[in-house]
Formats: structure tokens, C-alpha cells, sequence
């Protein structure tokens, strides 16, 4: 079902910047694949230019950081990876959400069983 | 290839229109991330496989160029708080507030204090026959003690 407008965006704000950390917390991307697999998540987003905007905030907040690196194809390529300020954001997001998920479930039903 | 630039090229001017908003840095920072991004994308297809259909494509991911200025506007509430225009305007009716509660506690307690002065001043002059009769022997017994000690004490 497509739901489109305020409910998905309201959904996604606040909570789509950490997948993006979660997504970052094994190892570094380069930032074209990592919008590219975060564009094709369309409950998340609603296309790959509207991940930019976010990124930078991450890296202005100090939650990410990125590097240039050469490409044996192509131009230089840019690789996003995590703080240890991004890491801890993702710590206590995961704490909070996991509260404000089984609160939203029980109240709203939605729990799974 | 140079239509496809022409069509990069529009697209990044169409969303620097939106930008009209954000602030010169961030706006030149979204536009270097979208070119790059598009720059990384065409060069993973082959001379013969960019096309248009493949160019625009590429375009069309990134979405309406106004859909991702919107998204870069956001930051505009959030992150560089317009703390002298909105906050200002808050903290002066709170200030006056506190003056006027200030000026009403004032006035409230000099009342209190006036009253109270008077209450204690009409209860003392009521007793007046009682009163000379108590304070009278404690206070001159201090002072004749003193007075007879102090020239005592200065000789030895």
C-alpha cells in the first residue's frame, strides 16, 4: 500500500538517519552504493537526492565522516563511516526505540505475537 | 554527450533554483554531492551504454529537484537555531512578566510590613503601663554592671 504524504515522512524523520548509522557500522561505503541501497528501501526514502541533504547533517552533527579514496575505475571515490559520536548515537537509538516500538505496539496493537 | 551533460546540468540548476533558501555553504556542498553522484554513476556505465534513457534515469533516482531542496531546507529550523528573532520576542514577555510579579511581591510585602508595624505598634502602646516596668531593671542592671567594670578592668 502506498502511503503517501505526512505519515511516511513523519514516520521517517528521526528514524531513517539511523539506518543510515546502522548501515555504517560494520565498515565504511561509498557513498553511491550507500544511497543506492538506501534509495531501493522505498518505505525509508523517498528517492536517492533526498539522502544527501541527510548526510550531511550526519557529518555536520559529527556522526559520520568521510574520506576520499581512489577508484581503479572512474573518479576518486567517497566513503562514509561512523564516529565514535555515530556510534553511540546508534547505542541510544537502539535503547530508545526499542521502548517507543513496544509502547507504539502495545497501545496501537500492533504487537506482534 | 553533450545533450546528456546539458541535461545534468539543468537538472543541477533546477535544484540550486529550490536552494534559494539554504545557506551558500550548504547549498554548494548539495550540489557537489549531486554532481558527484551523478559523475560516479555515469562512469560506471560504458561510452556505449550512456545513453539518455540511462542519464536520466540516473536523474530520476535522485528524485524531484524539488523534493530534495525541501529535504536540504529542513536543516534551515533545525540546525542553525534563529535564536535572535524567535527566542527574543519569548524572553522579554517573560521578563516583564517576572518585573511585573516582582513589583506586585514588593508592594505586596510593604503592605504586610505596614500593617504589621501598625498591628505591633497599637499592641505595644495598649501596654503601656506594663511595659516600662520590665525592660526597666534589666536594661539600667547591664549598663551600671558594665559601666562599673569597664573603669575597674583598665587600671590592673
Amino acid at each position: 500500500m502506498d502511503v503517501p504524504g505526512s505519515l511516511s515522512t513523519a514516520l521517517r524523520r528521526g528514524t531513517l538517519e539511523f539506518c543510515v548509522l546502522a548501515l555504517l557500522e560494520q565498515e565504511e561505503q561509498y557513498g553511491v552504493e550507500l544511497v543506492r541501497r538506501l534509495g531501493a528501501e522505498r518505505t525509508l526514502t523517498t528517492s536517492e537526492g533526498t539522502l544527501y541533504p541527510m548526510l550531511a547533517r550526519l557529518r555536520r552533527l559529527g556522526w559520520l565522516e568521510t574520506t576520499w579514496r581512489e577508484s581503479t575505475s572512474g573518479p576518486p571515490r567517497r566513503y562514509y563511516s561512523l564516529t565514535p559520536q555515530g556510534r553511540a548515537a546508534l547505542r541510544h537509538f537502539r535503547e530508545e526505540w526499542s521502548a517507543f516500538r513496544d509502547t507504539v505496539d502495545r497501545i496501537v496493537g500492533t504487537r506482534a505475537a | 554527450m553533450n545533450t546528456y551533460d546539458d541535461l545534468v546540468n539543468d537538472y543541477l540548476h533546477a535544484v540550486e533554483q529550490a536552494l534559494a533558501g539554504v545557506p551558500a555553504n550548504r547549498r554548494a556542498e548539495l550540489l557537489a554531492d549531486l554532481s558527484e553522484h551523478i559523475a560516479a554513476k555515469r562512469a560506471e556505465l560504458s561510452p556505449e551504454q550512456e545513453t539518455e534513457v540511462e542519464v536520466r534515469s540516473i536523474l530520476e533516482l535522485l528524485g524531484d529537484p524539488e523534493e530534495v531542496a525541501a529535504e536540504a531546507m529542513l536543516d534551515n529550523d533545525r540546525l542553525p537555531p534563529p535564536a535572535p528573532v524567535v527566542i527574543q520576542p519569548k524572553k522579554r514577555s517573560a521578563a516583564l512578566i517576572w518585573v511585573a510579579v516582582t513589583i506586585v511581591a514588593v508592594a505586596m510585602m510593604c503592605v504586610v510590613g505596614v500593617v504589621l508595624a501598625l498591628f505591633v505598634f497599637s499592641t505595644s502602646t495598649n501596654d503601656e503601663g506594663k511595659l516600662p516596668v520590665e525592660p526597666a531593671p534589666g536594661v539600667s542592671a547591664p549598663l551600671e554592671s558594665t559601666a562599673s567594670s569597664a573603669p575597674t578592668s583598665s587600671p590592673s
